[in-house]
């Protein structure tokens, strides 16, 4: 069974891009437009890991793992931030809000397939399929 | 006149103060009518206003005073007259003075104080103590000098803290820029991955499909970002001209009817919008973003979709509402939709097919500035939304002078 990631982001063509390319590495992906329902989708779903874009709409990215890191269904789930601002303030609020690490965009897509990988790993999680392998 | 005068010299201070009050008014109305003159030569000037004839006859009569009051008192520790010359800071830099300005200003009031005491010590005659006249003379020019100094503070604080609101405006402008960029420039480097998997021709074509979107977008940036420069920049000289503005609306309507029709939305444009005299394209540019806007988000649960521009004959100035019946906008976001990158609808995209960075409303409000008219906004969420555009009563054409 592979691992499965909630994608968060209120850019379409990039939920878009992202589903694509997760999908073809091998993961099963659900997606999310602002976090209201990325809080919902978390907690029916619950899936393996959730890549959070920080600036949503609806609220900051920080916030929504304030609400998952409180409920015991979700405060498992390794979160990963992706932001477009890369100031040295927010990123350290960032990283004490409970996120593994923080992804700068625009974000080098092997670099966030390798940090999905080990956060799978590490957390002992379902391993995406083969498919990964296809991609060179 | 001749007074009876001692070695003291207060009698001489108290008499001057006393003819200094005396003259207030007439020594103010000589101070202004040389500022209009000076203001006449320097045509770029900005002509001081009525305010200052409230606060200019005050100012003398403080001095008045203070000539009178003993030596040892500052006329700085008079907290109403300071806040008089600092209220005359405020005011010039409203109305845009330079430090230079009003220094010439002040001089002039030098000037004119210089001369009220020469007459004044002739008519004293030769009785009069002189070093009691030099002693007045120079204590009206260090109370001068004090208020000028507070004014000239005021103004300066004024003016740097409007720099410091710029620059803080600009820093979080290239943090919204470079966010901005990074948006479509991820989509790219993303798909640019997604491209080497093995994928159907369905799905190549979609993703080729994204790739060039996405460029588009960052092009769009670009033409949006040097256009926003060039409305910031103070016009040099007019692109003004008579406009009607039924025919930019009735143009800006075909420009859009292709994306109009898609939507099913219809274009009504009144027949008697106002003539004014403005920079043609400035309004093109404003009626295209709301007119594009209202398209986009027009609401397709709707049987007729609508969007009006019609004149508002309810006020005096030159004025005209874009209305439309499409999905409104939330209260919590009205106050900062004119914000750049500021977007309200973003997780209806996919359905509405509406993209679009946040700029659109910012260039509104910049044309309208340039055009020192104003924009504001009403909407109710699910029923319409009503864009207010108006233009100074200057602007307005007379009926006799319209021109095509």
């Amino acid at each position: 069974m592979p691992a499965k990631v909630l994608l968060v982001d209120d850019y379409a063509d990039s939920l878009e891009a992202w589903s694509f390319l997760l999908t073809a590495s091998g993961f099963v992906v659900c997606t999310a437009g602002d976090g209201m329902s990325a809080i919902a989708l978390a907690t029916s779903e619950l899936p393996d890991v959730v890549v959070l874009d920080l600036n949503l709409p609806d609220m900051h990215g920080t916030e929504i793992a304030r609400h998952l890191k409180a409920h015991s269904l979700t405060q498992g789930i390794p979160l990963l931030a992706m932001t477009g601002q890369s100031d040295a303030v927010d990123l350290d609020r960032v990283r004490v809000s409970g996120f593994e690490s923080v992804l700068i965009k625009p974000c080098d897509p092997d670099a966030l397939l390798t940090e999905l990988r080990r956060v799978c790993a590490a957390t002992g999680q379902r391993e995406p399929t083969a498919e990964a392998e296809r991609i060179g | 006149m001749t007074e009876v005068l001692t070695d003291d010299h207060s009698p001489i201070l108290t008499h001057f103060a006393r003819k200094l009050a005396d003259s207030h008014r007439e020594l103010a109305a000589v101070w202004l009518t040389r500022l209009d003159a000076l203001l006449a030569v320097d045509a770029s000037g900005v002509f001081p206003g009525h305010q200052l004839l409230d606060h200019i006859p005050d100012l003398i009569l403080e001095i008045a005073a203070y000539l009178a009051a003993p030596s040892t008192l500052e006329i700085a520790s008079n907290t109403a007259v300071m806040a008089k010359a600092e209220e005359l800071g405020l005011l010039r830099f409203e109305q845009q003075a330079s430090v230079h300005q009003v220094l010439r200003e002040y001089q002039i009031f030098h000037d004119v104080l210089d001369e009220f005491f020469q007459v004044e010590t002739v008519a004293l005659g030769v009785a009069a103590n002189p070093a009691a006249a030099v002693k007045a003379l120079v204590r009206a020019h260090q109370a001068i000098r004090v208020l000028e100094q507070q004014t000239v503070d005021a103004l300066v604080r004024r003016y740097t803290e409007a720099i410091e609101r710029q620059n803080s405006r600009l820093r979080g402008f290239s943090r919204m820029v470079s966010h901005e960029i990074r948006q479509p420039l991820g989509v790219l480097q993303t798909l640019a991955t997604a491209l080497r998997v093995d994928g159907d021709e369905a799905a190549r074509a979609r993703l080729l499909q994204l790739m060039g979107r996405n460029v588009e977008r960052l092009g769009e940036l670009s033409t949006k970002l040097e256009l926003l420069a060039r409305l910031t920049r103070r016009p040099d000289g007019p692109g003004e001209q008579h406009v009607l503005m039924t025919n930019i609306a009735r143009d800006v309507a075909a420009q859009l009817a292709e994306m109009a029709d898609a939507r099913g939305v219809a274009i009504v444009v009144d027949d008697d919008l106002p003539a004014i005299t403005a920079d043609a394209g400035r309004i093109e540019l404003v009626l295209v973003n709301l007119l594009a806007n209202a398209i986009k988000y027009s609401d397709p649960d709707k049987d007729t979709r609508v969007v009006r521009i019609e004149r508002d004959r309810s006020l005096p100035q030159p004025a005209i509402r874009v209305h439309d019946n499409g999905i409104g906008i939330p209260a919590g976001k009205l106050p900062v939709i004119f914000d750049q990158f500021v977007r309200v609808h973003t997780h209806l995209d996919a359905e509405l097919q509406a993209h679009g960075m946040g700029l659109g409303l910012s260039i509104v409000r910049e044309c309208m500035d340039a055009m020192d008219g104003t924009v504001t906004v009403e909407s109710r969420e699910g029923i319409d939304t009503t864009f207010h555009l108006r233009w100074p009563a200057s602007a307005l054409v007379p009926p006799s002078g319209k021109q095509g």
